[in-house]
């Protein structure tokens, strides 16, 4: 990152967060010795690095740890009864962690391929497109059952679980686009998953 | 068919996490990979007890920091990190540069750069999206051309690149 004609940029989301940043190139020299493969094939290089990125694996445990801290909050808040003991909050609750216990598996199928050595490909756009859906799904569900207390931010003294869903659900906005849109893992899938002709 | 961890995996997963017990205090909560400036000490010093057991990456063969382990102790560890929201500052290394440098590699390439995700002390960044493309990567712009023995980049700039900063 020291290397000359490289500038960046911190970039702030609407979640206050400092996730990303704006890299600048400018004349940049890199030494050819470092190019990963052969000249002119990055893109298949490139789209191999997409396939372990989408592989999701931490995704399914992550969002297990949150979903425990949401049936705890049901558990303990309500407003003259448990929030847990309103069938809403809990076919909403049952609904998530069927969606949890199957992203679980979408994972594994994914590591199951790379513990033989091989390289993953529709089945990591299936993990990815699932488990960002899901989490999207998880922070509206957090929000609809936390009520006001969902929407409070972590600074203030009335936040609950840390603001985690006041947060999430803006953060993960983001996570449909990232590493290819959900159109765009859908239509892997499609063509290389479902052998469906190109869109 | 039998769909459980096999007996010595949950115990590698029991010990992953008594390490995390150890080395986490009981109250931390914080996203793993949205580090804030002033958590970078401690998740670097974290990395570094990681990389010490060879738990950056132990599924990666041994002469690049790894111990050779079946991948799925890999999974079970990023479970459990995941699970403990335990600070990961090596993800792009560990999950995305470093496999794809093991498939496509040459063995100097491998040799110069795998040391340093499993040691912790080389932090990657990725950087595919442009204004112009977003993260539609079949309409990237940017070019290199070939000078001697460099690339030399055109301007160009990357937005919502990862770990830049750190």
């Amino acid at each position: 990152m020291d290397t000359p004609g490289i500038s960046v940029m911190p970039l702030v989301n609407m979640a206050d967060m400092r996730g990303f940043n704006q890299i600048f190139f400018d004349n940049v020299r890199v030494p050819a010795r470092y190019r990963i493969g052969e000249e002119n094939r990055g893109w298949y290089v490139a789209m191999t690095t997409l396939d372990f990125e989408r592989s999701n694996i931490s995704s399914a445990a992550a969002a297990r740890r949150t979903f425990e801290e949401l049936v705890r909050f049901s558990r303990d808040a309500g407003n003259g009864g448990r929030l847990i003991d309103t069938p809403g909050v809990r076919y909403r609750l049952a609904e998530m962690a069927i969606e949890i216990e199957t992203g679980r598996f979408l994972s594994y199928r994914v590591a199951s391929i790379q513990a033989r050595g091989e390289i993953p490909n529709y089945e990591s756009s299936a993990a990815k497109l699932y488990h960002s859906e899901l989490n999207q799904r998880l922070a509206q569900s957090g929000v609809e059952i936390m009520g006001l207390y969902g929407q409070v931010r972590e600074k203030s003294k009335h936040a609950r679980l840390r603001g985690r869903f006041a947060r999430t659900y803006l953060t993960s906005i983001g996570s449909t686009v990232a590493a290819g849109t959900s159109e765009v893992q859908r239509n892997i899938i499609a063509q290389r998953g479902l052998g469906l002709p190109r869109a | 068919m039998d769909f459980r961890f096999a007996p010595e995996e949950e115990a590698f997963r029991r010990e992953v996490q008594s390490f995390l017990g150890e080395n986490l205090p009981p109250d931390w909560d914080h996203d793993p990979f949205e580090i804030r400036e002033d958590h970078w000490g401690f998740a670097r010093d974290f990395t570094r007890k990681l990389a010490a057991r060879r738990w950056i990456a132990p599924a990666w063969p041994q002469e690049y920091g790894g111990l050779g382990l079946d991948f799925m102790r890999q999974v079970i560890l990023s479970e459990e990190m995941a699970y403990r929201r335990a600070p990961n500052t090596s993800q792009i290394g560990i999950v995305y540069a470093g496999p794809t440098i093991i498939v496509y590699g040459n063995e100097e390439q491998k040799r110069q750069f795998l040391p340093g995700i499993t040691s912790g002390e080389i932090v990657w960044c990725q950087g595919y999206s442009e204004p112009n493309a977003g993260s539609d990567l079949a309409s990237l712009q940017a070019t290199a051309v070939r000078d001697g023995d460099d690339y030399v980049s055109a301007t160009s700039s990357r937005p919502w690149t990862r770990r830049a900063s750190a």
